[in-house]
């Protein structure tokens, strides 16, 4: 009895993937648990092992196919099945890749869909809603919905595209000055086309997600960004000391992002509606503290996550962070360590960058960006001193964040890396 | 020039003036002559038009529209009367079997330009044997036409164009209607085609699809739910068989939501057949679940008024019928 | 009895009196019972105390009662609207009977039917429909069972001279002349059709005349006269009772009144009224029995306050019985116990 493969549950919110890259050809052999094929989510590319002995018999959706969560991909022979008896009977799921919004089936295999919030909502997309939304291009999870049980109506839709269209009014245009003629200017022969001049090439998937997730989060949360400087010469002197130890003793590597992400930890705790995310007209405090840091990778962003930061001693989370790092750049990551983020740091200063306006990491809130750390000359106590400074940007959901609520978290932060020696004993070594 | 006139009226003035006009018109039926019709819808029609024109028949409505069947093969253009939709099965066989199959079955080579006008509805009182409407059926026997007006002036266009029809007609008058709608109608002739619909109100929110009594009670209900800001597109059928599907389409991919009214048991009313055409043709434009609101599956219609009344649809179930798709 | 006497023979002295003093007394309390409260009911309607229309059956109360009022228990009665004559001779109770022409739960069939169709399986009546001669095609069935089930039951079906121009009704005369079926078709011929007059109604004036065609007896009698409405219903239904088959009786009579209550029968002559009128069956009943020492006056005055006092408290307690409730509307329609009956209340539990 040929044994089925089906593209199981890759995250609560997710709805179909795709098969990125066969890892064994029809007719090989396939040993119990190992990988036989890649699939790319809009979170994570994970690979899936296959749940017996036994030989690919035959692989029904070929690589860059997108498929729904349940969909039969392949099916595996048994030891001592004839492979050429391995036929596709009429799949219960439906067979055939589908694009788009996907409509949930539960599939013979069993692997079901765990009906999640989005699934609802698009059970209740009405045929009138789905095809505005075909026919005008949305992202349905941008629209409110204001019909019974929060669904997305037919008006919700139709107000959406009305607000989409309205356009800033223009200006009153002052007609330009017209300036004298050129004169004596050197003519400027384009010499012949070495090549085409344009040049198409299709994003990758990590760049479409990307590339969504960042419309998702500008288009939903109006961002406002506001920023501080940050004196952070005491947290250099002491992380010049404990790196040493920690890569000596612990063979971690201690960044400044660490310190962030407790400094972090600790002021969520006092501004709780940082912590939050929008539900519709409901806000979702959270009480855990897992702190989102961004890693580039040449293919494209991606979020790790490190767990419960307010419990974390400051080394523990440095050789999270480390072994996370690594994980991202080999694509390597599970999906548990790219899921679940309350808060955000991104670190555009080891780019070189001075300052930033970072976009929020949906669902969440806030997110702050650091900066490099650099000399620069401040004023204290009427002095002109050289300290080692740090713009730290905060961009938050003016939504639910007010300016002096966002004003004062970041200040918090301020304090406590300016004051480091008032936390750090409890965040050396132990948990908090 | 127009002049005011009950839907009753209305009826009698189509007829005299197709038997003016034409004198192969002929009507027959029990009652009609010397009574002038149990309502009086052929009043005076005998006394100008003389007995072998308004004939008064044996109480036999087999007879009564079978006779009519044989008269209109040889060219004339009966207009027979059943007197009540409840009496019409003595005349299922001749109506079904003959008047909606010979030009079938004769290869096109027969027609039975007959025009059968039937009393029907309720909300008078009148019990299981005084309400009946039976539309469903006819609507169900292809070569049959049915036509059921709702206002004076549909009434008169409809009943001429009927008549003037070279297909059987089935044209149902509904009791209460008679003499309880009053309208201005033009003087003159004039017709109205079959097979249009006709919206009554127009509105942008929902589209509510009626007919005779019904339409009236949409019309009401319809007023009710304005004044909460929910403007209803109220359509008047007016054809049964052929349906106007072009009208309720339209509506439908303006509004999104419908609620279909029928004074019918609601299991295999004309309800569902309409909730299947919207739900077929324009799917992609349907926001909400169609709503049928018809009375339940019982004979139609129970007598004492307790029950008539909790059985007939009535505008505040219309409107909670419209409630439900605006806020669903 | 000779096929199609036109007139019935003349009531010979008490020794030869067509039915003992006794029975003739309470044939004599059924008729004056059925004319009181029929007039009583006009009144009422008038009053607005019943719903949709009355059919009275004034005039003609010999046609239906004396039929019924020879009838044995588990014989059928096939009636149709104006039959008020056939419950009033079952004793069907007053006080249910104005109950049902009030659409109140207590009348007979829950106040679901049309007023004045008054039956019940309790006394053998076919609660009828208001379809002209259905209920005598109904009837023909009922026949065949006592035939099959071997029993001397009949069925007595009523029909007016109008319903004789039903398809049904000839069918139904036809199957009862094949299989000589246990009945008794009884048409009364009031010369009306609500507005439509006999003449144009048939071709014939005798509507015995018809039973020829179907294979048994038909006989044309005066409707009006209790006596010959007796002898030969009596007659017909032994023979039913025999096995010999079925009997066309044609009753000329006359309705004193229009169709319903709402019908003031300005299509007929006051002269025609008024000649009927004479002709009222009660008072040459009444008339003979007195001659004949079985009633006196005072009888007829004790027997009238007698039923116009059944009549008021019937009144009263029909008045006072509750309407259906709304939700009832949706019982009856199958059998309670069974599957379908179960789907269709739950199908129609809630419904826009």
């Amino acid at each position: 009895m040929a044994i089925q493969i089906v593209v199981p549950q890759l995250g609560e919110s997710v709805v179909e993937g795709t098969i990125s890259k066969w890892l064994k050809k029809e007719g090989e052999k396939v040993e119990k648990d190992e990988p036989i094929v890649e699939i790319a989510t809009d979170k994570i590319n994970i690979e899936i092992p296959s749940p017996k002995a036994g030989t690919l018999g035959k692989i029904i959706v070929k690589e860059g196919t997108v498929v729904p969560v349940g969909e039969l991909i392949a099916l595996l022979a048994e030891p001592g099945e004839a492979l050429d008896s391995i036929k596709v009977s009429a799949a219960p799921a439906q067979a055939g890749a589908k694009t788009g919004a996907v409509q949930m089936a539960p599939s013979a295999s069993g692997s079901r869909a765990v009906a999640t919030e989005e699934e609802t909502d698009q059970k209740r997309l009405s045929p009138a809603v789905r095809r505005l939304i075909k026919e005008n291009n949305l992202d349905v999870s941008r629209i409110k919905g204001t019909g019974s049980e929060g669904r997305i109506t037919r008006d919700d839709v139709l107000a959406y595209i009305e607000q989409m269209k309205s356009a800033p009014a223009a200006a009153k245009v002052q007609p330009a000055p017209v300036s004298a003629a050129p004169k004596g200017v050197p003519s400027y022969t384009p010499s012949a086309p070495a090549g085409p001049k344009e040049e198409i090439i299709p994003m990758t998937q990590v760049r479409k997600i990307i590339s969504e997730h960042m419309t998702r989060s500008a288009y939903t949360a109006p961002h406002v960004t506001t920023w501080d400087e940050l004196d952070c010469t005491k947290l250099v002197e002491i992380r010049e000391k404990l790196k040493i130890v920690a890569q000596e003793k612990y063979n971690v590597k201690l960044t400044y992002m660490p310190f962030m992400a407790k400094a972090s930890a600790m002021a969520l705790k006092e501004y709780p509606l940082v912590n939050a995310s929008l539900e519709g007209e409901n806000i979702r405090l959270k009480r855990y503290y897992h702190i989102g840091m961004a890693v580039g990778r040449d293919s494209g962003l991606i979020v790790v996550v490190v767990k419960d930061c307010d419990k974390k001693s400051l080394l523990q989370i440095a050789a999270d962070m480390t072994q996370l790092g690594d994980k991202a750049r080999l694509d390597k990551l599970t999906l548990d360590e790219i899921q679940g983020s309350t808060f955000t740091l991104t670190n555009a200063g080891m780019y070189g960058a001075l300052a930033s306006t970072p976009i929020i990491n949906y669902p969440e809130v806030a997110i702050l960006g650091i900066h490099m750390i650099q000399k620069r000359p401040v004023v204290i106590d009427n002095q002109i001193v050289i300290r080692d400074m740090m713009t730290a940007c905060l961009s938050f959901d003016h939504r639910l964040i007010d300016g002096h609520y966002a004003v004062q978290f970041l200040h918090r932060i301020k304090y406590l890396i300016e004051h480091p020696e008032e936390w750090l004993l409890n965040a050396v070594l132990d948990v908090v | 020039m127009s002049r005011t006139v009950t839907f009753i009226d209305a009826i009698t003035e189509a007829m005299r003036e197709e038997m003016e006009r034409d004198s192969s018109v002929f009507l027959i039926g029990e009652d009609i002559g010397i009574y002038g019709g149990v309502f009086k819808a052929t009043r005076g029609l005998q006394k100008q038009f003389g007995v072998d024109r308004v004939i008064d028949s044996p109480l036999s409505e087999n007879v009564i529209v079978g006779s009519s069947i044989g008269a209109a093969l040889q060219g004339m253009r009966p207009v027979p009367e059943i007197q009540f939709s409840d009496f019409i099965t003595p005349a299922m066989d001749q109506i079904v079997q003959q008047a909606a199959k010979l030009r079938y079955r004769s290869g096109g080579d027969f027609k039975v330009p007959i025009t059968i006008r039937v009393c029907c509805g309720g909300e008078v009182g009148g019990g299981l044997y005084h309400s009946q409407i039976n539309e469903a059926w006819f609507a169900h026997t292809p070569g049959l036409v049915v036509v059921a007006p709702s206002t004076p002036h549909d009434a008169k266009g409809l009943l001429k164009a009927s008549i003037r029809d070279d297909n059987p007609v089935i044209f149902f008058e509904h009791k209460k209607l008679y003499r309880s709608i009053k309208a201005e109608i033009p003087d003159g002739d004039y017709t109205i085609p079959l097979g249009q619909a006709d919206i009554k109100r127009p509105g942008k929110h929902v589209t509510i699809i009626a007919y005779m009594l019904m339409l009236h009670k949409s019309l009401k209900a319809a007023e009710e739910l304005a004044k909460e800001g929910i403007e209803c597109e109220v359509i008047d059928l007016r054809t049964i068989y052929p349906i106007d599907k072009q009208t309720i389409l339209e509506s439908v991919k303006k509004t999104g939501k419908v609620v279909v009214v029928v004074e019918a048991p609601k299991t295999a009313s004309m309800a569902g057949e309409i909730s299947a055409i919207i739900s077929e043709e324009v799917f992609d434009y349907l926001d909400a679940p169609i709503i049928r609101v018809c009375g339940p599956d019982t004979p139609p219609i129970p007598f004492s008024p307790p029950m008539e009344h909790y059985w007939l649809p009535s505008p505040e179930r219309i409107i909670k019928a419209v409630k439900h798709v605006v806020n669903y | 009895m000779p096929v199609n006497a036109k007139v019935a023979p003349k009531p010979k002295p008490q020794e030869s009196m067509p039915l003992p003093a006794e029975e003739a007394k309470r044939l004599y309390y059924v008729l004056l019972k059925c004319r009181l409260v029929d007039e009583a009911n006009r009144k009422l309607f008038r009053q607005g105390k019943f719903l949709g229309t009355y059919y009275s059956a004034v005039g003609q109360e010999a046609t239906t009662v004396v039929p019924t009022f020879l009838t044995k228990p588990g014989d059928v009665i096939a009636p149709q609207h104006r039959e008020i004559g056939c419950s009033i001779a079952k004793g069907i109770p007053l006080n249910l009977m104005l109950a049902h022409n009030m659409g109140r739960r207590a009348g007979f069939d829950k106040g679901k039917n049309h007023p004045c169709h008054y039956g019940g399986s309790k006394w053998n009546i076919i609660t009828p429909a208001s379809t002209m001669a259905a209920q005598t095609v109904v009837g023909t069935g009922c026949a065949l069972a006592f035939k099959l089930q071997k029993k001397d039951n009949i069925v007595i079906a009523f029909t007016g001279e109008g319903g004789t121009s039903q398809a049904g009704w000839h069918e139904a005369c036809n199957l009862a002349g094949v299989h000589k079926l246990p009945m008794v078709f009884v048409c009364q011929n009031n010369l009306w059709a609500e507005s439509v007059p006999a003449s144009l109604q048939a071709g014939i004036t005798d509507y015995s005349e018809r039973a020829k065609a179907y294979g048994f007896p038909g006989i044309s009698i005066d409707g009006n006269d209790v006596v010959a409405v007796y002898t030969t219903t009596k007659e017909a239904m032994a023979r039913a009772r025999r096995g010999e088959g079925s009997t066309l009786i044609e009753m000329k009579t006359y309705r004193w009144y229009g169709h319903s209550e709402i019908d003031p029968a300005d299509y007929r002559t006051k002269e025609e009224v008024e000649e009927w009128k004479r002709k009222d069956p009660l008072p040459r009943f009444e008339k003979y029995l007195m001659e004949q020492g079985v009633i006196t006056p005072a009888d007829k005055e004790e027997l009238s306050a007698k039923i116009l006092k059944e009549h008021e408290e019937a009144l009263e307690w029909a008045e006072k019985s509750p309407m259906p409730a709304p939700e009832e509307a949706i019982e009856d329609v199958y059998v309670p116990g069974t599957r379908v009956e179960e789907m269709h209340r739950e199908q129609n539990r809630n419904f826009y």
